[in-house]
């Protein structure tokens, strides 16, 4: 009796030890690849069914998805990085701030894609900057992802109650978009007529549709010109006339919550708010999207979201692999499909894409429609917008020190400034700090 | 003999080496990364001596954020202390009935977060959305900016602060007024002192030591004050909510500059220190004088 039951205690030990042998040996052999996301909202369970498709095509490979509040995101990557604990990919708006950290992936572009790394560079950038890594480095940095684009979201209900009809095609002037806010506002259709986000980002899309821009090309700050001020002068008179709330830019209140509750008729933000605005109880009236109104200029700003690993990383084959599958044609047609995204690849700009939905195929019709009107041509933006927000030192002044762009605008929201002193202001900090910089990199 | 000399270390080895590790450490570390210029791109670091702390006060802003500091504690001290001394004294008052009930709900605003006081105060003070707004609305009054103006703004969250932690230093004050002897009392209401002259000449002057605890400790807290104003105004309007910690943390999150960060933080933390020995003095004084 002793004996059977020794057998078999020796029998279980030696499964037990087997069992745990085994899982090690798998644990060993799979690879872990630590993702840093933000969500924009419903894109969440969509990026989610896509790291189970790739596991799913790659059962050696686990992809961790750290998802970071956007709010909370560069902090984060930032302490990540500093800290020497930097994720293996990262979902991020730009690659400037990690050109040095960034893995380069050429070396495993042709044998992933079967074209060259030139062909490749060519057919995938959109409305990014890629190529001007790959052109003054010669490596290709990131991926870009997505492109939102700045829009102009309005309440069809509210419009109809103030009797006005909303462009489609050709963009309303700074006069008729103003006269059309006094309309709302003395209607009683809305309380505001506009609700506008805090972003120095956004701001700007005014600056360039006034002709203005933020750096000349010899590397000065010229914000504070005739046209950057006509842009803040502007700016600043729908908040005294009451069209916009003062609560967004001068207090912390989030523009979107004004649209949301029928408070301001018009939302101008971007296109990442469109599946949040297609899920159902999101907003409880008819909304569409217009063209961007223009002033001397047609300007239309867009957002891009990329793709980027990090040279740390232990697995640099599987990063880039994953990368290049995720913005693949097939898999960033499925995204933009559920999402309402415009997909940064240029072949797929070129084909345009069915988004399945009758309402989303319109509303994205107006805005790719209003893309190419702009001056944000298919891959070829303007100089100035390339020089004040992508590429060069410049750019690199004008990321790292927006918040002053924003203090300053508040600023003459709140009357402290005019708008001349504001953007005098403004001028005179970027250009001491494009100095400090050319001192450091002597 | 001498094993048992080490017996004590041994003991306190687990506390001081979690000090070791999450105090000193990063502390030390901290110092040499603000001699270190950081660029925007996380590339290699310069070492810069000191120019970060020469930088501090001449271009980044920090400046006029600590004098904002100091006077937002110039006017929250007084307030915290005033109105805490006023609930502790009406929490030991006899006539006062459901004390201990009162006193957990006057102590409960010191429990939740910055993170949620201040969205609970956005949603009574916001311009458009806030309860009272709504409310003077209804009452056909003309909504008032709480948030909006500098002023208003800046006093709204000396008052946001003093309701968050009074009831904190009410219990310290409790504390205090219970143990002050009652036979000093029934020998003052013996020579026919007032209730006045028994709160000026017996409950302040034994009070003296838990006063300076919580000037000091309400002093540290309002200069470290970093969720509130961060979530309630991001600082602003403008920048007149942006204390000498959202300033660092501005600095480091938001302009990625580490070094220049860390010389801010470095000279917070001499500040506090001075603080912080100013109070270690003063109660030792207080002890040997009581």
């Amino acid at each position: 009796m002793f004996k059977e039951v020794f057998v078999v205690k020796k029998v279980f030990v030696v499964l037990s030890v087997l069992l745990v042998g085994l899982m090690f040996v798998s644990f060993a052999q799979q690879i872990t690849l630590t993702f840093a996301y933000f969500t924009d909202g419903p894109d969440l369970p969509v990026i989610q069914s896509l790291i189970a498709q790739y596991q799913q095509l790659h059962p050696d490979i686990k992809i961790n998805l750290l998802n970071i509040p956007y709010s909370d995101y560069a902090q984060k990557l930032s302490t990540m990085i500093q800290g020497g604990t930097p994720p293996d990919i990262a979902r991020a708006g730009d690659i400037i701030p990690y050109q040095d950290v960034a893995l380069n992936i050429a070396p495993y572009i042709p044998s992933y894609t079967g074209e060259s790394v030139d062909e490749w560079v060519k057919n995938h950038s959109g409305f990014t900057s890629m190529e001007y890594w790959y052109d003054t480095r010669n490596e290709v940095l990131g991926i870009p992802w997505d492109a939102g684009a700045h829009a102009l979201f309005y309440n069809k209900d509210e419009f109809e109650k103030a009797g006005i009809t909303a462009p489609s095609t050709t963009p309303w002037t700074w006069d008729q978009w103003e006269s059309a806010m006094e309309k709302i506002v003395n209607s009683g259709a809305a309380k505001y007529a506009l609700t506008y986000e805090k972003t120095s980002y956004r701001w700007s899309n005014l600056l360039y549709q006034a002709g203005g821009e933020i750096w000349n090309k010899d590397g000065q700050c010229v914000i504070n010109n005739e046209n950057g001020v006509r842009a803040l002068s502007f700016f600043v008179s729908l908040f005294r006339k009451n069209f916009i709330p003062e609560s967004v830019w001068i207090g912390n209140t989030p523009a979107f919550s004004y649209f949301q509750n029928g408070l301001a008729a018009m939302f101008y933000s971007g296109t990442w708010m469109i599946p949040e605005l297609m899920q159902k109880g999101t907003v409880n009236f008819n909304w569409g999207v217009m063209p961007l109104p223009m002033d001397k200029v047609n300007a239309v700003m867009t957002g891009p979201k990329v793709i980027l690993g990090f040279k740390s990383t232990k697995y640099p084959k599987q990063v880039a692999d994953f990368m290049l599958w995720l913005t693949s044609k097939p898999i960033l047609t499925q995204w933009c499909q559920q999402l309402g995204a415009i997909p940064a690849n240029h072949n797929l700009l070129e084909e345009g894409i069915d988004y399945g939905n009758p309402n989303l195929n319109s509303v994205m019709k107006i805005i790719l429609t209003d893309l190419n009107n702009g001056t944000q041509i298919q891959g070829n933006w303007p100089a100035n917008f390339e020089r004040d927000w992508i590429v060069g030192d410049t750019a690199v002044i004008t990321q790292t020190y927006y918040p002053r762009l924003v203090q300053d605008i508040v600023n003459a929201i709140s009357g402290t400034m005019t708008p001349q002193q504001a953007l005098n202001d403004v001028a005179k900090y970027f250009n001491e700090q494009m100095a400090n910089l050319k001192a450091s990199s002597k | 003999m001498k094993t048992k000399r080490f017996i004590p270390y041994i003991f306190i080895a687990p506390a001081f080496s979690i000090f070791l590790i999450f105090i000193i450490y990063p502390g030390i570390l901290g110092f040499i990364i603000s001699m270190y210029r950081t660029p925007y791109s996380f590339g290699p670091s310069v070492f810069i001596g000191l120019g970060n702390y020469f930088s501090i006060f001449k271009t980044t802003g920090f400046l006029e954020a600590l004098l904002r500091t100091f006077l937002f504690s110039l006017l929250v001290v007084p307030t915290i202390y005033f109105s805490s001394l006023g609930l502790a004294l009406l929490m030991t008052s006899p006539s006062v009935k459901a004390k201990s009930v009162l006193r957990v709900f006057f102590f409960l605003p010191s429990v939740l977060s910055g993170v949620i006081t201040a969205l609970i105060w956005d949603w009574m003070l916001n311009y458009d959305f806030g309860f009272l707004n709504n409310l003077f609305t209804i009452l056909g009054m003309r909504n008032i900016p709480f948030l909006l103006n500098p002023m208003d703004a800046f006093l709204s969250l000396v008052l946001i602060m003093a309701w968050a932690v009074s009831g904190f230093f009410m219990v310290i004050f409790i504390a205090g007024i219970q143990s002050i002897p009652q036979e000093l009392y029934e020998a003052a209401e013996i020579d026919g002192a007032s209730t006045f002259e028994k709160f000026a000449f017996i409950t302040l002057p034994m009070l003296k030591p838990t006063s300076i605890l919580v000037i000091i400790l309400s002093t540290i807290q309002s200069m470290q004050l970093f969720d509130i104003p961060f979530v309630l105004t991001g600082g602003g309007p403008g920048e007149t909510t942006t204390f000498a910690v959202e300033k660092v943390y501005n600095t480091a999150f938001i302009n990625l500059n580490m070094g220049l960060a860390s010389a801010m933080s470095f000279v917070l933390f001499v500040i506090f220190l001075v603080i912080g020995l100013t109070q270690f003095k003063v109660s030792r004084e207080g002890q040997f004088l009581a």
